[in-house]
């Protein structure tokens, strides 16, 4: 907890941390305390269509009366949400291949980074779309392919890291003693690969929420009637003629919400990695 | 706030400013020839094999067919025939006018080409595979060739519809045989007529073409020596084009109907549609095979306030299946409004609570609007909707393999054509499985299709086909929403024609105002 | 070694490793359309699933044959560019992609060239006064040009610049013939595409920059009185320019991948709108044709950049090779 604070405070004492903060917990706060200040996202008040912003709906209305603060911060929540599960997942599962590679060497090592290679040599957005398109979307789906097509990036870090630990003189002591390697990896490359792993992580959390966005607003991500960012950008930008407000509103929370996360997960990387600090 | 004018200060600074000078596009003042819109690209020229309506207005503009269909109207006089003779309701005699070249050297019209280029939909293509539109040509038996420009057309049985949406349409082009089995595969990408225009050139994705063929001896000369389509996916920004002046003319969205009606040198064209949109209703699946459901869902949903929400009000109410206009339409076909009182008088007849259905329907804009509306409205007398939207592709896959069975509530969009068995066939027991989504069994109905199709005589049908309808009413198997409006914009200049479901443009009566 | 042979060593290994990730992400390919439950044909062909239809992409694809013949038979299709004939206009499926990429790498270099032309001056002058208040604001926004997705730049760009001011064309990509009316309907699209990599690239060059300077051979003609704008313009900046040039594969891939958004709403002709649509109507076979282009160029554009890597800095070659 101690070292929480220590990094919150590290965080705070440079500029782009301060504001990568601020825009972060402006971005939660609109999130869960939206709803609270607003009407039910999912009523429909069809004589108010495209009401624009005003005492009744701070942020109007769109296209079937429905009130929008409301819904923009149930969209974010969602979006966020499933931001956050996609990089967890993925940089776990990411980890664990990675850690094994890296320990077990050999072909093993050889076969995994070349499945990481031929998964990389797709452009992300295209192959997240492949995969939909092939197998069907709904929330947990999309979650699953999406942590597909980002766990190569967790894995080669991890196995990189791991590959480093693996020469160092006290573990193969360790292994010579005939410690049962799952010890190894629980005592000494798991805290090892948390660092790094946290970092990239944090970093790939602004990546997946435009990605997210984008496949949204394609109509391959997020599927009606839930709403996400990206959702809520393709339908105002549907109905762009009668009001910009919706598409322009979730367009700033989505901007400001990447460059709050990609703000505090640099402030991030140069607390707990200052080395890497200087060059991306 | 900050970080948007930087970005602004930035472009303007960069790169906006360097363009400005060349920024002067294509204005509308300077165009004698008309720029227009279409949303949906060219897929296949062959007319047997075409995708969608694009092919088809141009097939008929670029082809010659027995008879044309006038500027704007249903009727018909001749074009590539001089002469048409009935000898029956099953025969007719036809004489094609002499001297008819078609473009690209490929010689004069015979009655040989019209021969081949009917047998395609009796036969098959090349391979003898079935064309995509063999149906309109259903009722025709033969063609017998019986001079260099005389021929004989020969029906399994009278058929009103064969004229409609067979001869006179897209599928009646005459090709020439020599073009078509010359270019093979080709044919797909190359139309070869004798018809008002040529078409000149296709960038695939972009735009086409259309150019007057001064080369046509029919009496339909095209006005414009040239007309430009571009292929723009969407309404919303073929709309904005025509709003910069890119467009003369494109098609709109209802709702931007205000937006229309406030333009400059602009003329709104408003046309009621013929195609239905309705909610389908399983009548086997679970708790939807008691009338009683169904009857309360009729009353629960509040379709004018669709009518307000999905399509903004700027379309009218269908009543039932066949549209004003149409042979067949049910003028009197009652008008559910909506009642909640009696939908729940009625589920708690049926003894029934806690229901929970599906709602399928393509995940347009609209359709989602209109689900959503349905979702509240039924959510009041205690029904719950789960809304499932899927893409074109997975929503039509849905008319094979018997994949509709699992189907509940279903918004479906359907095109009509001017002939009403060709909506009605939908409906039929055989259709079970396919497109028949409400699983829908009436023999009597079937009958009476069967008889529609052979029958002549106008108030005969008209008659059948209101019976068709209240049996359907009967049924409560369908909540008829629209029959949609076809809303196009249109630069004062210029003067588009269609046919009177507004989807059938005739480009070769497109005109100067 | 020389140097030479060294670099073509280099070369030689890495197109051999490169065409192994093209065939591995060929089959990867392969497999993933292949494990989507249900009948492959069914699969394959969506609504359109005639019986004719059926037996037709059964005998084209090979699915009565051995698994192994079926994925030779693909990947050799594949290499030969024939992927059979699109189900939907009975046109051979490489004429409809070919149709559409000039549109996509239009979009593409331009993206790329309009970010190398903005991005570099932005982070050499940042590099010029580190730590001063125009480094750190040049710094601030770099980084919200890199975090702002090209979704959000689309949008914006499409209502201020295409329908707010009328400057530049909503839709399309111009007509045909006509370059002037072709540039600017390019204009707003590749700026959407590239702002994110002017902010990379901004940020690559400074980084870069700094290190170079700090190193000694910077240092000794700093200490022989040669001006810092000299250093900076004849020496620093080639060295630097090493990792941008090595990060350009990945960001003409990247580009490539992110235009499909920007193609959807500047309504551009692309790969990636032809992708898109082709997804929508479960036609498959233009889809895996399309990921197959896709993947190869972005493969392809990675190894070129390496050569010219290779090429630019000799240590390259001898480090990795």
């Amino acid at each position: 907890m101690s070292e929480a604070i220590w990094a919150l405070k590290r965080i705070c004492s440079e500029r782009d941390g301060r504001l990568g903060l601020a825009f972060t917990i402006a971005i939660l706060a609109f999130a869960l305390l939206g709803p609270l200040v607003s009407p039910d996202p999912n009523v429909l008040d069809i004589k108010a269509r495209f009401a624009a912003p005003g005492v009744a709906h701070l942020l109007g209305t769109d296209n079937l009366g429905r009130d929008l603060l409301a819904r923009t911060s149930v969209g974010t929540r969602y979006a966020l949400t499933l931001a956050v599960l996609i990089v967890v997942i993925s940089s776990v599962i990411g980890s664990l291949i990675g850690i094994v590679a890296g320990v077990a060497g050999g072909w093993v090592d050889r076969a995994v980074t070349a499945v990481f290679d031929i998964v990389n040599a797709f452009p992300p957005l295209i192959l997240a779309f492949a995969l939909i398109a092939l197998y069907g979307k709904g929330s947990a789906t999309f979650v699953f392919l999406v942590t597909v097509v980002f766990i190569p990036q967790f894995g080669r870090m991890a196995r990189a890291r791991a590959r480093t630990l693996r020469n160092l003189s006290f573990i193969e002591a360790e292994r010579m003693l005939a410690v049962h390697p799952v010890t190894i990896v629980v005592r000494h490359y798991l805290p090892n690969v948390a660092g790094p792993i946290i970092v990239l992580a944090s970093m790939n959390l602004p990546v997946v929420i435009a990605f997210e966005a984008s496949l949204s607003f394609l109509g391959f991500g997020v599927q009606p009637p839930k709403s996400s960012l990206g959702t809520l950008i393709k339908d105002g930008f549907v109905s762009i003629n009668q009001s910009w407000w919706p598409t322009i509103t979730a367009a700033l929370v989505l901007a400001v919400a990447t460059l709050g996360a990609t703000l505090l997960g640099e402030a991030l990387r140069r607390v707990i990695d200052p080395k890497s600090a200087g060059a991306r | 706030m900050r970080m948007k004018l930087d970005r602004r200060t930035f472009l303007a600074g960069s790169s906006a400013l360097a363009i400005l000078p060349y920024a002067r596009f294509a204005f509308a003042a300077a165009r004698t020839n008309p720029i227009i819109a279409l949303d949906t690209d060219i897929g296949n020229l062959d007319p047997g094999n075409r995708v969608g309506t694009t092919e088809g207005n141009i097939i008929r503009s670029v082809c010659q067919t027995l008879v044309r269909f006038e500027p704007g109207k249903l009727t018909w006089t001749n074009d590539a025939a001089k002469e048409i003779k009935q000898i029956s309701d099953t025969e007719f005699d036809f004489e094609l006018n002499p001297g008819q070249m078609f473009t690209g050297g490929y010689g004069e019209m015979t009655a040989d080409d019209v021969k081949f280029s009917f047998d395609r939909y009796i036969n098959g293509d090349k391979n003898g595979k079935k064309l995509t539109y063999a149906d309109d040509m259903e009722a025709l038996k033969s063609v017998e060739v019986t001079g260099k420009y005389t021929g004989k057309l020969t029906l399994k049985h009278p058929s009103a519809a064969l004229w409609l949406i067979g001869i006179c349409d897209a599928s009646g082009a005459i090709l020439s045989k020599k073009a078509t089995e010359e270019l093979g595969d080709k044919i797909a990408t190359t139309l070869i007529g004798s018809g008002p225009m040529v078409l000149r050139e296709w960038r695939p994705k972009e735009q086409f073409v259309l150019a007057a063929n001064p080369d046509y001896k029919g009496p339909y000369k095209a006005h414009f020596e040239e007309i430009t389509g571009k292929i723009i996916p969407e309404h919303k920004t073929s709309f904005l084009s025509y709003q910069a002046k890119e467009l003369d003319f494109t098609a709109f969205d209802a709702d931007q109907l205000d937006t229309a009606k406030g333009l400059a040198d602009t003329k709104v064209i408003d046309i009621p549609g013929i195609d239905y949109t309705w909610i389908g209703i399983n009548v086997e699946k679970g708790d939807l095979a008691d009338l009683k459901v169904r009857q309360a869902i009729r009353w629960a949903i509040d379709i004018d306030a669709i009518i307000q929400g999905a399509y903004s009000g700027a379309t009218s109410r269908a009543k039932t299946l066949l549209a004003p206009g149409l042979l067949g339409n049910w003028a009197d076909a009652p008008l559910y409004n909506r009642d909640v009182a009696k939908a729940q008088q009625l589920l708690s007849e049926a003894g029934k609570s806690n229901l929970t259905f599906t709602f399928t329907c393509l995940n347009d804009a609209t359709s989602l609007a209109v689900a959503q509306i349905v979702q509240a409205n039924l959510a009041e007398v205690g029904i719950t909707i789960n809304i499932n939207a899927m893409d074109s592709g997975a929503y039509w896959a849905l008319g094979a393999d018997n994949a509709s069975k699992d189907l509940e509530l279903t918004l479906i969009p359907y095109t009509s054509k001017f002939d009403p068995s060709f909506q009605t066939q939908w409906f039929l027991a055989s259709q079970i499985g396919l497109w028949n989504w409400q699983r829908w069994n009436s023999p009597e109905f079937d009958k009476l299709h069967q008889e529609g199709l052979e029958t002549l005589d106008k108030a005969k049908r008209e008659e059948i086909y209101i019976k068709m309808q209240k049996l359907l009413d009967e049924s409560v198997s369908c909540i008829w929403i629209t029959h949609g409006r076809n809303f196009f914009v249109d630069a004062t200049w210029l003067k588009p024609m269609f046919l009177p479901n507004g989807k059938d443009w005739q480009f070769e009566f497109f005109d100067k105002a | 070694m020389t140097r030479w042979q060294r670099t073509a060593a280099f070369i030689a290994t890495r197109f051999a490793s490169v065409m192994l990730t093209i065939v591995g992400a060929t089959l990867l390919l392969f497999l993933m359309v292949r494990l989507v439950p249900g009948d492959f044909a069914s699969v394959m062909l969506g609504p359109r699933a005639t019986p004719d239809l059926r037996a037709q992409i059964v005998h084209d694809m090979g699915l009565d044959r051995s698994l192994a013949e079926q994925l030779w038979l693909f990947v050799s299709h594949a290499a030969t560019g024939n992927f059979g004939e699109d189900v939907v206009s009975h046109r051979p499926i490489l004429d409809l992609v070919l149709e559409v990429i000039p549109n996509t790498l239009a979009l593409a270099f331009s993206a790329l060239a309009l970010a190398l032309v903005v991005g570099i001056p932005i982070g050499v002058i940042a590099a010029l006064k580190p730590g001063s208040w125009l480094d750190s604001g040049l710094a601030l926004l770099s980084i919200s040009f890199i975090t702002t997705p090209t979704l959000v730049v689309s949008v914006v760009l499409f209502l201020v610049f295409a329908i707010g001011l009328h400057w530049l064309p909503v839709a399309g990509a111009g007509n045909p013939g006509d370059i002037v009316d072709r540039l600017q309907h390019l204009v707003l699209p590749s700026v959407a595409l590239a702002l994110g990599w002017v902010g990379y690239i901004s940020r690559l060059v400074r980084a870069a920059l700094l290190d170079t300077l700090a190193e000694l051979h910077v240092r000794t003609l700093r200490a022989y009185g040669v001006s810092e704008y000299r250093i900076v313009g004849l020496f620093a900046l080639k060295l630097a320019l090493v990792p941008v040039v090595s990060i350009l594969g990945i960001g003409l891939g990247d580009l490539i991948g992110s235009s499909v958004v920007v193609e959807i709403i500047f309504a551009r002709p692309g790969i990636g709108s032809l992708i898109f649509n082709s997804i929508a109507q479960r036609n498959y076979p233009v889809v895996q044709a399309c990921v197959v282009f896709i993947v190869a160029f972005y493969i392809l554009a990675n190894l070129v950049v390496d050569m010219i890597n290779a090429l630019l800095d000799p240590r390259i070659a001898a480090g990795r090779g």
